[in-house]
This record gives C-alpha cells, sequence and structure tokens, in this order.
C-alpha cells in the first residue's frame, strides 16, 4: 500500500553522514552570523564554515533558518519548523485531562517537560512572523509549565502569532485566564477550542471526562471576558453528527464571541484509527446536518469552516466554507484523484486513512 | 443523567402556537401541547429534537449546570446593554427646515420656502465635525435631514468638503434623505461625484403619494418618479432608498402603495407607520389607524413585496435584531437609542439625541430634550444630565409592561415616543400604539418564519445577504 502514497511534502529525511549529536537545530547556510541563535546550528554540506552538518541524498525543502530536529540514532532529521510548510505545529506535551475517542494523538502521563523545552527554543529561533501552531495533549494540563512556557518566549522578545490548540478547561479558573492573557500582550494567540455536544451527557461522552462540558463552556465564557480569538471546533462522528444544529444553538446562547465554527472530519489516526468503525459516519450522511448547522451560524452571523473533508466529498453549497486543511506532511492524494480538476483547491486524504476507509468508502468520491 | 429543571423565560401565545425567550436572547417556537409539556416539567414527552433545542438555549438546563447558566445568560444580557451603548454611528445634521413639500404628516414640523431663520450657519460646519469626530470610532454615517436639506445645498457641499478631509480616518459615507424638489442636473452630478445615498420618500401610486405629500409647487408624485429615472438612466451608480410613510390612505390599497417600487425597479422598500410627531399629532384622525389596522395592511404589502422578490426593510430590521441581535436600529435598542444609536444636529444649533427628539423640541420646546449645543465642547455632550435622566429608564426589562414581554431582549425602549404621546419616559404600554406595532411585528415575523415555508426561505436569504 505505501507505494501507493503520493505525500506532498516529504516531513523526515534520512541522515547519510552527521557529526552532530541528537538534538534541536537551526539550519544554515554558510557565511551566516549566527550568533543570535540560542540553540546550534548546522549545515547540511560539509564545508569549513560548518562546525556541524549533515548530508543527505533525499530530496528535501528545508531553507535557512528551519528548525530541524538530528535523530543520529534512527539517522534521520526531522522538520520541526519550516517555512515552506502551509502550518508548523509543535507538541508542548502529551498529557490531557480529557480522553476522546478519537483522539489522534493519544495521550502519555510521562514526565514531558523537554516537549515544552523544545517548542520554546524552536519558537524563539524560527524568527520568522508565521503562524505557529502549539498543540498537545492538553497544553495546558499544567498551569504552571503553560505559563513558564510564555514567559520564556516573552523574554526572548518573541512575538510568534500561535494558535493553541486546548480543550479549554483550565481556562474555568479565571485568575488563570488573566494571566495568560497579560502574557500574551505582545502576540497574537487564536484558542482553538472543541465543543462536541450540545450538552454534557453528549459532550463529556465524546471527550471521555466527567464535567468536561461545564469545564469548557466556563473556560469560554472567560476567555470572552479578555476579548480572545476563539476557533470552536467540532470533530463529527456517528455519535453527534445529527446534533450539530444543536451545537449551533448552543453557540449563538453560550459563545456568540467565537470568531470561527470549524465542523472537522474524523482523522483516521491513533485512537480514531482504533475506534473506527463506532465513531466513523460517511461525509455523504453528514452533509445534510452540516447544512443544517451552517446555515444557523450565518444566521446569527458566525462564520463557519469545514476542515479535514476531500472536496469532493463536500456538497457543491457548501464549498465556500471548504478549507483545504489537512497539514502538507499528513496529506495524499489517491491514484484516483490524478484527473481531477479540483485537485489543486482540494486537501485530499490523510495518509493515515489508508487501509482504514480508502477502499471501502471512498471510491464513491470518485468522479 | 441528572434532572432537567427549567431556566427563567417569558412567553407569548401566536394564534395557535407558543413562542418562548429568555435574557440570553434565545427564543424556541413551539406548538401549544409542547409548550404545556414545558410548563408541566414533562420533559421526556417532548420529541427529542426539541428537547435538544431547548437545552442549547438554555431553557432547560441539568441541575448540576445552574452556575454555568447563569454565566452564560448574564454574559449574554450584558452584551446586549453593551452593544447598545457602543458610539454613535449615525449623525444627522438639519441644514434647514424649509421645504417645498405640505405634507400633511410632517413630523418634524417643516417651515415654508421663505421663512426666514430655518437654515444653520456654515459657521457651525467645523464645531460639528468636532463633534463627530469626538463622539464617533471607525465608521461614521452623516445624513442630512430637513426640512428639504437641498433647498441649502451650499451647506451641504461646504459640510461634505470639509468633513472628507476632517474625518479622511473614519470609513465615511453620506446620505441625503430628500424628496428630490430643488435637485438639478448639476446636484445630481456632484451626488454622485461624490458617492452620496440617496433616502427619497414614495408612498404610493399617483394619488397616494401626492395626496400624503402634497407641494404647492410642483406634482410630487411626477418629478419624484422622473427625477428616480434620470438618475437610473444617467447615473446608475448614485444608490436611492425609498421610504413609505402609511396614511389611513394607504391602508385602503396595499397594490396601490407598493406599485411604483415594483414599476421603478426597486429591490427593497422600507414601510413606516406614522409616528405621533410634529404635524402628525394634530392629523392623527385624519391620518392615523389602530395597529390592528395597520397590519392587515402590512401582512399584504409583505406577501405581494415576497412575491415580487423586494425585500423590506422593515422586517428585516427585526429579524437582524432576532437572529443577530443587531443594535443598529435605533428603535429597537435597550437601553434606548439616544445619543447613542443617533446625534441630531439641529438648524437651530442645539444637539439632541435622535430625530425624534428634536421634532418632539419643535413642538413642546421641552428643554430637558437639549443635549448640548454646536458650540459646547463635545465632552459635554456625553455628561449632560438630560442623557442620563431620558437614558436611565430605558433598560427594557426594568419596564412595567416590558418586563414580562416575550419580546424585550429583541425590542426597544422609546423613550421619546412615550414622552410624546404620554408626557412621560416609559409610559403605559398597554396603552402604546409603539407598543401594540412592534408586538404585531413580532407576533407576524414568528408566526411567517415558522409556520410559512416561502417565508422561511426569504427570510433567510435577507438575513444572510
Amino acid at each position: 500500500m505505501a507505494g501507493d502514497l503520493i505525500i506532498e511534502r516529504q516531513n523526515d529525511f534520512s541522515i547519510q553522514e552527521t557529526n552532530a549529536i541528537d538534538g534541536l537545530y537551526v539550519l544554515v547556510s554558510e557565511n551566516t552570523d549566527t550568533s543570535h541563535y540560542t540553540i546550534p546550528t548546522i549545515s547540511y554540506v560539509k564545508d569549513k564554515f560548518s562546525e556541524m552538518f549533515f548530508t543527505t541524498e533525499d530530496d528535501h525543502d528545508f531553507m535557512h533558518g528551519d528548525i530541524i530536529f538530528i535523530n543520529k540514532k534512527r539517522k534521520k532529521v526531522s522538520g520541526v519548523l519550516n517555512q515552506n510548510a502551509k502550518q508548523n505545529t509543535l507538541l508542548v506535551t502529551e498529557r490531557c485531562d480529557n480522553l476522546c475517542s478519537f483522539c489522534s494523538q493519544p495521550p502519555n502521563a510521562r514526565d514531558d517537560t523537554h516537549f515544552f523545552l523544545y517548542a520554546a527554543e524552536s519558537i524563539i529561533n524560527f524568527r520568522q512572523d508565521m503562524i505557529v501552531g502549539i498543540t498537545g495533549g492538553e497544553p495546558t494540563f499544567d498551569k504552571d509549565k503553560f505559563i513558564n512556557f510564555l514567559r520564556i518566549l516573552n523574554e526572548n522578545n518573541s512575538e510568534t502569532p500561535l494558535h493553541i490548540l486546548t480543550n479549554g478547561r483550565a481556562f474555568k479558573d479565571l485568575d488563570f485566564v488573566k494571566n495568560i492573557t497579560e502574557l500574551n500582550h505582545s502576540r497574537e494567540v487564536v484558542w482553538g477550542v472543541p465543543v462536541h455536544g450540545h450538552n454534557q451527557q453528549l459532550h463529556d461522552d465524546c471527550v471521555g471526562a466527567e464535567n468536561a462540558f461545564i469545564d469548557t463552556l466556563e473556560g469560554l465564557v472567560n476567555l470572552s471576558y479578555y476579548g480572545q480569538f476563539i476557533e470552536l471546533r467540532t470533530v463529527v462522528t456517528q455519535k453527534n453528527y445529527q446534533y450539530l444544529e444543536n451545537i449551533s444553538e448552543l453557540i449563538s446562547t453560550s459563545m456568540p464571541f467565537i470568531s470561527t465554527h470549524a465542523i472537522m472530519n474524523l482523522e483516521p489516526k491513533g485512537w480514531a484509527k482504533r475506534n473506527f468503525e463506532e465513531l466513523f459516519v460517511s461525509p455523504e450522511e453528514q452533509m445534510s446536518y452540516i447544512e443544517k448547522s451552517i446555515s444557523l451560524n450565518n444566521l446569527h452571523g458566525i462564520s463557519s469552516a469545514l476542515y479535514n473533508y476531500p472536496l469532493c466529498q463536500v456538497d457543491q453549497k457548501l464549498r465556500p466554507y471548504y478549507h483545504k486543511s489537512i497539514s502538507d506532511w499528513k496529506n495524499y492524494y489517491p491514484k484516483f484523484c490524478s484527473g481531477c480538476k479540483d485537485k489543486s483547491d482540494c486537501g485530499g486524504f490523510f495518509t493515515s486513512s489508508v487501509g482504514v476507509y480508502l477502499e471501502d468508502n471512498l471510491t464513491k468520491g470518485k468522479q | 443523567m441528572t434532572n432537567l429543571a427549567k431556566l427563567p423565560f417569558n412567553f407569548k401565545r401566536i394564534n395557535k402556537d407558543y413562542l418562548i425567550s429568555n435574557l440570553a436572547g434565545q427564543h424556541q417556537f413551539m406548538k401549544e401541547e409542547d409548550f404545556i409539556k414545558v410548563i408541566d416539567s414533562d420533559f421526556c414527552e417532548l420529541d427529542p429534537k426539541i428537547l435538544a433545542s431547548l437545552e442549547s438555549k438554555s431553557f432547560l438546563t441539568p441541575e448540576n449546570q445552574l452556575g454555568l447558566r447563569e454565566k452564560i445568560i448574564s454574559s449574554r444580557l450584558a452584551t446586549r446593554i453593551y452593544d447598545s451603548l457602543s458610539p454613535p454611528s449615525l449623525f444627522m445634521v438639519v441644514p434647514t427646515l424649509r421645504c417645498d413639500h405640505d405634507c400633511n404628516y410632517c413630523q418634524v414640523s417643516r417651515v415654508d420656502m421663505d421663512a426666514q431663520g430655518y437654515d444653520l450657519d456654515e459657521e457651525h460646519i467645523d464645531n460639528i465635525i468636532k463633534h463627530i469626530r469626538f463622539l464617533s470610532r471607525e465608521f461614521v454615517k452623516i445624513e442630512f435631514q430637513g426640512g428639504e436639506p437641498l433647498v441649502n445645498f451650499l451647506f451641504i457641499k461646504k459640510f461634505v468638503s470639509k468633513a472628507k478631509t476632517a474625518l479622511k480616518d473614519k470609513k465615511l459615507n453620506f446620505v441625503i434623505a430628500t424628496a428630490l424638489g430643488p435637485i438639478t442636473d448639476e446636484i445630481i452630478k456632484w451626488i454622485s461625484s461624490e458617492k452620496i445615498h440617496l433616502s427619497i420618500s414614495i408612498d404610493g401610486i399617483e394619488s397616494i403619494h401626492n395626496s400624503n405629500r402634497p407641494s404647492k409647487l410642483f406634482n410630487s408624485f411626477k418629478n419624484t418618479t422622473q427625477i428616480i429615472r434620470k438618475i437610473r438612466d444617467s447615473y446608475p451608480d448614485i444608490q436611492l432608498s425609498a421610504l413609505t410613510t402609511v396614511t389611513k390612505l394607504s391602508l385602503t390599497s396595499p397594490e396601490n402603495v407598493i406599485k411604483p417600487y415594483i414599476d421603478l425597479g426597486f429591490k427593497e422598500l422600507f414601510i413606516r407607520p406614522l409616528s405621533p410627531y410634529g404635524f402628525a399629532v394634530d392629523t392623527w384622525k385624519k391620518l392615523g389607524y389602530t395597529a390592528e389596522e395597520f397590519f392587515i395592511f402590512y401582512e399584504k404589502v409583505l406577501d405581494i413585496a415576497i412575491d415580487n422578490d423586494l425585500i423590506e426593510y422593515s422586517a428585516l430590521l427585526h429579524l437582524n435584531r432576532i437572529f443577530k441581535r443587531s443594535a443598529s436600529h435605533v428603535d429597537l435598542k435597550s437601553p434606548a437609542g439616544v445619543l447613542f444609536g443617533a446625534v441630531c444636529f439641529d438648524y437651530s444649533g442645539n444637539i439632541f439625541g435622535s430625530d425624534e427628539s428634536r421634532m418632539l423640541y419643535k413642538t413642546t420646546e421641552s428643554k430637558e430634550l437639549i443635549l448640548g449645543h454646536i458650540s459646547d465642547s463635545p465632552k459635554d455632550i456625553c455628561t449632560n444630565e438630560n442623557l442620563t435622566t431620558i437614558l436611565k429608564d430605558t433598560f427594557i426589562e426594568l419596564n412595567p409592561g416590558c418586563c414580562d414581554c416575550a419580546y424585550n431582549q429583541f425590542c426597544g425602549a422609546d423613550p421619546i415616543y412615550h414622552l410624546s404621546s404620554q408626557g412621560d419616559l416609559i409610559g403605559d404600554k398597554s396603552k402604546s400604539f409603539f407598543c401594540q406595532i412592534e408586538m404585531k411585528m413580532f407576533d407576524l415575523i414568528f408566526e411567517k418564519y415558522y409556520t410559512n415555508s416561502n417565508y422561511f426561505k426569504k427570510f433567510n436569504e435577507w438575513l444572510v445577504i
């Protein structure tokens, strides 16, 4: 099956030779002043200017100033923050207080403080205006660590805009919200917060945690007190697709202050892959419910977005809301897409969907 | 699952159905049998879809969420109040009270063309602009009102030129509310080049229009339609919107009221009931009607508008208030839209908090309506005692007659109207024509939206344009 994959942008490359030890580096071309970097620099051509180097025979699109991670044992170099990427995302923790049945990045309780450090170092040294995504686990699982992370960014004068995926539960603590909004004073932040159900029963069931609904809603209202930008996210599964309309009602009642309501197709990865049978509902079946939800959002002056859908499975009238959203290092186009005229507008499929639902469900999309 | 509990709501019977609404500004239209199940707390008997809506909209809540719901509802209520108190964007300037029309219902008590002392002096222009700069935020709409503002065209021309320079950092729009009497080719050309919007009046076919809006100098209907055609042909870029004031005569023939709009290719119309200001107070017996009579007429007009793909603006303003919580319509605001909805710079140099305030002042000379003078410092307007006196009792959920009304989150407190009609800023709502009109308007809109699929479709289209 792997031979069928055409990944738009390769994110890992094999190392031929390197003198570097494992860790985070700024990739630099020769003859550059490297004194302002707080982490070591590396070049990919061995020459007299570079103390550290690696060589690779893979085609790659790394550029000067990109942040990379060297893993000598696996003979891999991975892009951490890449100027050629459509979006860059950093994982800051694997710990989480929700246990979503469709989690694409299942939690892990081990101590992982180093992720925050890597993330901070990466952002500080990337020095681009590009928005950087922060994800977990739950980034605010340990409030002190999260505050510390923002402090480190501030101490290094980083103003990189951040898109932070959080379940929002920690924001029920108003002092915490006050604290972080002060720390984000010079930084644009969009909070991506999930609401998967119109009521506690459904939402708590989707996220596998008691009282998550109450915490998240209270957190959202608290964020609004501080005028924060919020992108609300709903992952559509068998459990909630018939209630999308009610989620829109909940939004207009409780959080009309959000900037976008993102309706997201399941990413068949992590636990979502394990629970696929009981979670998956075909985009075809989702469409009429999505349409009702989006028209209610429109009615209330709330903007909507569709993420993670292959374009051909989205009804024509809903295409204005379509976003080509699958990260470029995890999407691909099956063979039957090769002749499609809309391919350049389409996000394609998750690479992780290979073997999961592609053969069974997607031949329908062939048009 | 914990038990569900009811959160506070108001209700209103609309024919056989019920509308319930809460302080979060949400509503649910329901059949009587479902309404009774809610009242009786027979929640398990309800259709699961209705139950889901009621919980989503904070009409019902699991008992463990009372704190959360209180927070949600109070946050929504606070937002509504806050939105109503955001700085004004509409500024009305009255260059003259002189007018070439002789409308029986003239609400501003216009004066004859040769009357002396009714023009706004050009020396005030800089001060007015100073006030606008101080009071506004990003968006500024300056509307020239009359009398017939074009009678003092030189004032308008000078004002526009100065404002475009002095307020160039704002998003500036100009409107002239005109009956098109004194308009010349030269003025039309200027209006087009300055991108000024025209707000005109068409009350119906010739017999209705000329009876409502007579002029001693010309045939108003012929003049209006001729000029509209000329503008459409030669200057299609000029934005034209038209207003219909409804009199007893109009009620007899909804078809003939709407006909000129269809003939002239308008995409929208704006039906407005009469208000008891100016001459309309004295002529009410001759021109006025009951709210019931108005709505027999209005419902027919709305049907014709929908059939002819015309947007009826009055209904749209109500829909925007219901679904989008728009605070942009001056009449549907609580706290009231006085100053925070519009500011009016009168020909006399007085500053009022609404168009109606200056209308009422003209007939009563009540100094309490004046918020300041053009020559005052702009700061003083906001701290004027009259302003707080007028606004302090316009928090609608506290007003008798409004506090238990199902429409209170969508409606507005109109203190100037009630001062005019009842001599009291709050007024007895059971006798209020304003209240009767608004109640019936909301009844009609909710009923049409939820029981007539054609209306549902059209209203939704209007709302997302």
